[in-house]
């Protein structure tokens, strides 16, 4: 029997669970935009999403995953926290449901995802090779700025019919088009790749949208809104000149909030790997350490401490390959029912 | 700044892992009745500070641990002496406290193994007291009529400062200690080999106004009268199985060693020492020592490296995370690599 809800509630509550530097960044805020998030679900939101990808992605259907954060001098091809969210959950989709997946984001992020996607197994192929096989990733860049941003969404989904984009830790505008990191300060438009009208293209055209973030300046963080405005420090006045505050305004049809974002996307992996009762869906500990050291010479830096070591969102190796062991051990004993007897 | 750290605490100790076959759903309705009768804040935090605040160097506190029996686990199981021995060792090398574990006979291998595996030795209470060498023993009689003159000599002689008590059953509204699933653990219908009830040790302690914490994870251990309506309301038959010993605080976790860890990181954070805190390599020594000295996985009864159904590797994934939680929150942002 697969899991349940209550295994999902799990699952969220194990990536959610709040570790920040004693000052600097934005700290308590992850608790109370989780609960935002859950009653916007209405349930546990990893597995309402991994219940939706269930019911509708079909074998062979191209899935778009979208990430990329951080820009330059700090992070000049981006930063750890995205990739491997992005690369498990290509992973997943493609394990479980034999969905294609097609990485996106900008130009200076992709050899990391590239990195990480292969060191989860997937290999990342031409376009070509792309059409014959199973098994395999496509990864394409992203045109920085509006109007291109506008013009490769038309044609992406014009390629490749999508049935489903998912969003990890991909930056989405405030209500003034202006981006924003979660400390105020503004990017503009076309220093980013605007894929948040690939979120607006999906709900045209019917095709399943997930936002997974652990801000609420992302894409599908739109849902949480004035919770981000309320509760993050610069939710509703930014220090930029635009001063409309970080809060993203774009939705998907599923949010999943983190306190990291890889973490919220190895949560839908894992609520998949339940649903499916394939545990393998997930990727293992082993696994999550390889793709860490690979977005690394990939040249993704740790978040929050701008540099070339093996951190995500400033926390270290042995953490990211524990939450793993966590989701596993709760999708496992999710799947078992062994009634003692005493 | 501690309740962003307790909120965290918590919720890492409460998550819901345990295999389906168990009573399930059920933590958070604990949990939300533990805090809201501690008054609403985050109750590992709520523990640590009244620990740090009662306990001074040199005072005794007794940790009162042990729970399983024989023919299924005739020493006891994993949970219980690992989270007790860890607590205990956190309390010595960070408050300077003289920690007894109070336990009954065929409970002391596994408690004493997972000690000193842990780095806290098992001395005579007058050189624990005497010359800081560790940790001390208080074993209660194997006969029930013998208890109450057993408690008051402990109490005569150690004059506990605070009492904690983890995974240590306490008896349910008559007077009968439960398992889980409610069989009873005393009187003509149990199953199991003599178990002998020392909530009087707890009672003492309310008697005294004593400080005292009850860990636990069903609702049967000791403390856990303080929410006995919550139990009964949550557990499948929890009239029968709850216990009605109250104590002071009342932590609920996923096993109770993680509700010990979680009390000991909490305590870890107010001391701004991240490094007194048992690491994930020790926390597989003790649990294997543990295992090998009869302490038992309480699923199959086996030596398997698993704590109540949960991979030994979780709870060391558990242990790494709350380090990162301690360290996290101690780190200002420009201090560079810290760990």
């Amino acid at each position: 029997m697969p899991i349940d809800e209550i295994v999902g509630d799990a699952l969220d509550r194990a990536v959610s669970i709040e570790m920040r530097f004693a000052v600097g960044l934005p700290r308590g805020v992850t608790t109370p935009l989780y609960d935002a998030a859950r009653v916007a679900a209405g349930g546990s939101m990893s597995f309402r999403a991994a219940q939706a990808l269930q019911q509708r992605v079909r074998r062979g259907d191209h899935v778009l995953v979208v990430t990329g954060a951080g820009a330059a001098p700090w992070l000049p091809k981006g930063e750890t926290d995205g990739p491997l969210g992005a690369a498990a959950l290509a992973r997943a989709l493609e394990i479980g449901l034999g969905a294609k997946p097609i990485l996106l984001g900008e130009h200076r992020n992709l050899p990391s995802t590239i990195a990480a996607t292969e060191a989860a197994g997937l290999v990342v192929v031409d376009e070509a090779t792309f059409k014959q096989r199973d098994g395999c990733a496509l990864a394409l860049p992203l045109p920085l700025g509006v109007e291109p941003g506008q013009r490769i969404a038309e044609e992406l989904f014009q390629r490749f019919a999508p049935s489903c984009v998912a969003f990890v830790e991909k930056a989405g505008p405030n209500e003034k088009g202006v981006f924003h990191s979660i400390l105020g300060t503004g990017r503009q438009p076309d220093l980013m790749a605007n894929a948040h009208f690939l979120a607006e293209l999906a709900a045209q055209r019917g095709a399943l949208s997930i936002g997974i973030g652990d801000g609420g300046n992302e894409i599908g963080c739109g849902a949480i809104l004035e919770a981000v405005q309320q509760v993050q420090p610069f939710g509703r006045k930014c220090i930029c000149p635009c001063g409309a505050g970080v809060a993203a305004v774009t939705r998907c049809d599923h949010l999943i909030f983190a306190s990291t974002s890889n973490w919220g996307a190895y949560a839908v992996a894992a609520a998949l790997a339940g649903l499916l009762e394939r545990p393998d869906a997930l990727h293992d500990a082993e696994t999550e350490h390889r793709m860490l050291l690979a977005s690394l010479a990939g040249g993704a830096m740790d978040g929050a401490y701008a540099r070339l070591v093996p951190y995500v969102d400033g926390t270290n190796a042995a953490t990211q390959a524990s939450i793993i062991t966590l989701l596993h051990q709760i999708v496992s004993n999710g799947l078992t029912r062994y009634q003692r007897g005493f | 700044m501690p309740d962003i750290v307790g909120e965290a605490v918590d919720k890492l100790i409460l998550l819901e892992i345990k295999n389906r076959g168990m009573p399930f759903g059920i933590l958070q309705p604990l949990y939300d009745a533990a805090r809201q009768a501690a008054g609403g804040r985050p109750l590992t935090m709520l523990a640590a500070e009244a620990l740090q605040r009662t306990l001074h160097r040199g005072d005794t506190v007794f940790v009162l641990t042990g729970a399983g029996y024989g023919p299924t686990m005739p020493k006891g199981e994993s949970d219980g002496p690992p989270g007790a021995a860890a607590l205990a060792r956190m309390l010595y090398r960070g408050l300077g406290a003289v920690p007894v574990f109070v336990c009954e006979a065929c409970h002391v291998d596994p408690i004493v193994a997972a000690s000193e595996a842990g780095g806290l030795m098992v001395k005579p209470f007058v050189q624990a007291r005497d010359r800081r060498l560790g940790a001390a023993l208080a074993v209660a009689p194997t006969e029930q009529s013998r208890v109450k003159d057993w408690v008051a000599s402990i109490y005569a002689e150690m004059r506990p400062k605070a009492v904690i008590s983890t995974e240590r059953l306490g008896p349910g509204a008559n007077g009968i200690i439960h398992t889980a699933t409610a069989l009873p653990l005393q009187g003509p219908d149990s199953q199991f080999d003599p178990c002998i009830d020392i909530s009087a040790v707890v009672d003492r302690a309310n008697a005294d106004g004593i400080f005292s914490i009850g860990i636990g994870d069903h609702g049967n251990e000791l403390g856990f009268g303080t929410i006995y309506d919550a139990v009964v309301r949550t557990m499948p038959k929890g009239d029968r199985m709850a216990t009605v010993t109250r104590t002071d605080l009342v932590v609920p976790a996923m096993m109770s060693n993680w509700g010990c860890y979680g009390i000991e990181a909490c305590l870890a954070f107010l001391l701004q020492r991240p490094d007194l805190m048992h690491t994930p390599a020790s926390e597989e020594r003790i649990l294997r020592a543990c295992l090998n000295a009869g302490g038992l996985e309480a699923m199959f009864c086996t030596t398997d490296f698993a704590v109540d159904g949960l991979d030994g590797e979780t709870s060391m994934a558990c242990v790494q995370i709350l380090h990162n939680i301690v360290r996290k929150n101690l780190e200002p942002a420009d201090a560079g690599l810290t760990h």
